[in-house]
């Protein structure tokens, strides 16, 4: 990557789209538009949320996932094998419903408006998944580009609902094989046309660790047996490691979060990272994304031969952090990084369901420009702190 | 005025299930509640709160055809407390009743039309439900809705 | 058909009541019919035992202590889970700056569950006695009566005692070993910021119990049933899973010693519940 100043300011993904592009995307989806269409649309949403980056002194941009419906549906018109299946179509056809309808509630939203990558038959690439949003990037902006991407762990869950998906492949670990190659097929040419930062979001890695699978017990929920995560989260590791192994160098990340998808805190998922931290050390990346303006995720901690994404401010909230508070973050961080192992970034991404984004364009740019002030004053004092030593 | 009278033929099967005869339809419907999720029948309860939902989707779109309304597409969750659902499950010292004591309504709208447009739909849609103004003389009503693109 | 044996059991959840179908329907199709009586609280269930308006009483342990007082310790206890069995709790402090000792608790308050419940309150808090410790006089109790009757049956009491410890209301909180197993694991507890200071002596919780003039050749029979439910027959391990455990396990009564004691100690029953 290019060389960056300390504390560099980036995104996590997405930026909240504007009605227009929603209305676009239905259209779209709706087969009452085509793609060139609404790719065009979505290019002048580009650059408009790119003017609003470079605007607020953001160091490493991204596209703000205009062109996605979500951050990992949207890999279902790149991929053959998979179909887009709405919650509401999905209902009809799997087993444990009762998950689904809690995700519903929680995420306030109609069956019918979410939608779910399956898999239904052998995937393959069709089209890259995201190298027309860095080349287009590329060729809009000089400074170095953050692609998002989906992991490998989040794609395979997602794509295997096994009342569809085991005609084809009989097991997620099967499903798994395809999913991995696709990803390195993809990171590859990313590398090739010089993403500078290439960041996996596996945001279900925290409901694994925290809801474990508790069973109903017949006398005292206190004695209930817990279900042991330790199986998944060595899946998810060996994933992530496949799909890195012996590539070309650049620098990656893994985000995950504990949910994004309402403003109402309570809903979201509760926990420290110390559930993870053995499997998060494993992995071959070389930063986490982590959220820790929210009280759900506890103290930092370090994590071995990482650096750290921290998550410096909350998109979920309408009031905007003061530089200071964000300076005061990063101090504590400090304590346990050094200054050239922190970037900033908010908690999560600014719209991550396209048609229920948790904040406004105008709330997100405050919120950047929060940062990247923090971001100047920490290397003011940085600055002074080398010069007196 | 026969005609203005609706009525439904309820006969037991062996199998713990009821057929409902209604016009020229008929359907099924199983125990009163369950609190078991692999029940395999729709109970009296769950039947009602869909009702409750239908009548209220139904008329929306209904409603927004006649005042010429674009509406994409409705969807509702329907909620129902019991009083004490222990009650129904003969516990020795429980008190209260197992009548439902509330029932929560969020609608969800997809629409580009005005948020006006469709706030003004809705209200005529409460406004002439059979079973939300029923409903609401017996139990608290908490109905809401979201419009969502 | 023979007379059903009545079972009584404490209902915290309507959903649990799904539970008891599936065990009523095997001793069913097992020839030993089994009718389940659910009762609101612990008192009502030991009462209806005492009465004999139950055979067998699905008992929490502070029932079986009470049980055994009403009864003047003539009542067995004939079948438990394998989980039931040697259990401990912990008493779980700030890792940093928190008390390094029991002793240190004087003067600070320890957070404990509900008033009735025997693993997030009277055993933790007979811990501290055995120390030389008085409750309410050389350290605060600071209870969190969730679902008092149901002898904490339910996590609620023990997860509002950590919260209280968290926020920094206490010195200390008491939980059952595998509630600190399953919060340290799953991100509810940071164990890098909390850890057991002290551990009880292991006790027993639930018991299946019967009166003494209750038939032993019923006994016999309904327990030859229980002790079937294998846990590498397929069919039943769904169901011992919703029971939470591996293995139906012959009562016992060595188990209930640290809890007699707290309960003793503090007065329990002469104190009204």
């Amino acid at each position: 990557m290019r060389k960056l100043p300390l504390f560099p300011v980036t995104m996590v993904g997405s930026w909240p789209r504007s009605n227009e592009l929603l209305r676009a995307q239905k259209l779209k989806r709706a087969g009452q538009l085509s793609a060139a269409e609404f790719e065009k649309l979505a290019d002048e949403a580009v650059l408009e949320v790119l003017r609003l980056q470079e605007k607020a002194g953001v160091d490493i941009v991204t596209d703000g996932e205009q062109r996605r419906d979500n951050f990992y549906s949207f890999v279902s018109e790149k991929l053959g094998g998979v179909k887009l299946m709405t919650l509401a179509e999905m209902l009809d056809i799997i087993e444990d419903k009762e998950a689904f309808e809690k995700i519903l509630k929680t995420l306030d939203v109609p069956a019918y408006s979410l939608s779910n990558p399956t898999c239904v038959g052998k995937i393959e690439r069709k089209t890259p998944l995201a190298l027309n949003e860095l080349q287009f990037l590329k060729k809009h902006t000089t400074k170095p580009v953050k692609i998002p991407l989906p992991g490998p762990y989040l794609l395979t869950r997602a794509m295997f609902v096994k009342e569809v998906t085991k005609k084809v492949y009989k097991s997620k670990e099967e499903l798994a094989v395809d999913v991995v190659r696709i990803l390195r097929d993809e990171i590859r040419e990313l590398i090739e046309a010089g993403a500078d930062f290439i960041q996996f979001d596996e945001p279900v890695l925290t409901e694994v660790a925290f809801s474990r699978g508790k069973t109903r017990t017949f006398m005292c929920a206190s004695l209930a047996a817990s279900g042991d995560p330790t199986k998944e989260l060595e899946f998810a590791v060996s994933l992530i490691n496949q799909v890195l192994e012996g590539l070309p160098p650049v620098f990656t990340g893994l985000h995950i979060c504990r949910g994004n998808w309402s403003k109402d805190e309570s809903t979201l998922l509760e926990g420290t990272y110390a559930p993870l931290k053995p499997w998060l050390e494993r992995l071959n990346v070389k930063q986490l994304v982590l959220e820790y303006a929210t009280e759900r995720a506890g103290d930092a901690m370090a994590f071995g031969g990482k650096s750290l994404g921290l998550g410096v401010c909350n998109p979920r909230t309408d009031v905007i952090e003061r530089p200071e508070e964000i300076v005061e973050m990063v101090e504590k961080a400090l304590k346990l990084y050094a200054p050239e192992q922190i970037y900033l970034n908010p908690d999560c991404g600014f719209g991550t369901f396209s048609n229920s984004p948790v904040a406004t364009s105008g709330i997100a740019a405050l919120k950047m420009q929060a940062i990247a002030r923090a971001a100047k004053e920490l290397r003011k004092r940085n600055k002074s702190m080398n010069r007196s030593k | 005025m026969d005609e203005l009278r609706f009525s439904a033929r309820v006969t037991s099967r062996p199998d713990g299930q009821a057929d409902v005869r209604v016009r020229k339809r008929s359907f099924e419907v199983g125990a009163p509640l369950t609190f078991d999720n692999a029940y395999d029948g729709i109970t009296a309860v769950e039947q009602l709160l869909g009702s409750l939902g239908a009548d209220l989707v139904n008329g929306l779109l209904n409603r927004a055809k006649k005042r010429r309304v674009e509406i994409d597409s409705a969807e509702a969750t329907v909620e129902g407390e019991l009083d004490n659902a222990l009650m129904y499950l003969d516990v020795v010292g429980e008190k209260g009743t197992t009548a439902i004591k509330r029932i929560s309504v969020r609608l969800y709208v997809s629409t580009f039309a005005t948020a006006e447009a469709v706030k003004a739909v809705w209200a005529e849609t409460l406004q002439r439900s059979p079973l939300a103004n029923t409903l609401k003389r017996a139990v608290k009503l908490d109905i809401s809705m979201k419009i969502a693109i | 058909m023979a007379k059903p044996i009545i079972i009584g059991a404490v209902l915290y959840d309507p959903k649990v009541s799904v539970i008891w179908d599936i065990i009523r329907e095997f001793f069913d199709q097992n020839g030993c019919p089994c009718d389940v009586v659910f009762f609101t609280n612990y008192e009502l269930q030991v009462k209806a035992l005492m009465d004999g308006q139950v055979d067998i009483a699905w008992n929490s342990p502070l029932a079986w202590v009470d049980a055994q007082r009403q009864s003047k310790g003539t009542c067995r206890a004939i079948a438990m889970r394998d989980t039931d069995q040697d259990r401990v709790s912990h008493i779980i402090t700030r890792r940093q700056g928190g008390p390094k000792t029991l002793l240190d608790l004087k003067g600070k308050a320890l957070a404990v569950g509900a008033k009735d419940s025997p693993q997030a309150t009277l055993i933790p808090v007979g811990l501290l006695q055995r120390a030389g410790l008085t409750p309410e006089k050389d350290f605060k109790v600071r209870r969190f009566d969730l679902l008092v009757g149901k002898h904490g049956d339910h996590i609620g009491g023990e997860l509002e005692a950590f919260k209280c410890l968290e926020k920094g209301e206490a010195a200390a909180c008491a939980m059952l070993d595998m509630n600190w197993e399953r919060w340290s694991g799953d991100g509810t507890i940071d164990p890098g910021q909390f850890g057991i200071l002290a551990t009880t002596d292991r006790f027993d919780h639930c018991v299946f119990t019967v009166r003494k003039d209750f038939p032993k050749a019923l006994e016999k029979k309904w327990l030859k049933v229980l002790f079937s439910m294998s846990y590498d027959n397929p069919k039943h391990r769904e169901m011992m899973d919703m029971e939470g455990l591996k293995q139906w396990r012959p009562g016992r009564t060595t188990g209930f010693g640290p809890l007699s004691e707290a309960v003793e100690k503090q007065k329990f029953f002469k104190k009204g519940r």
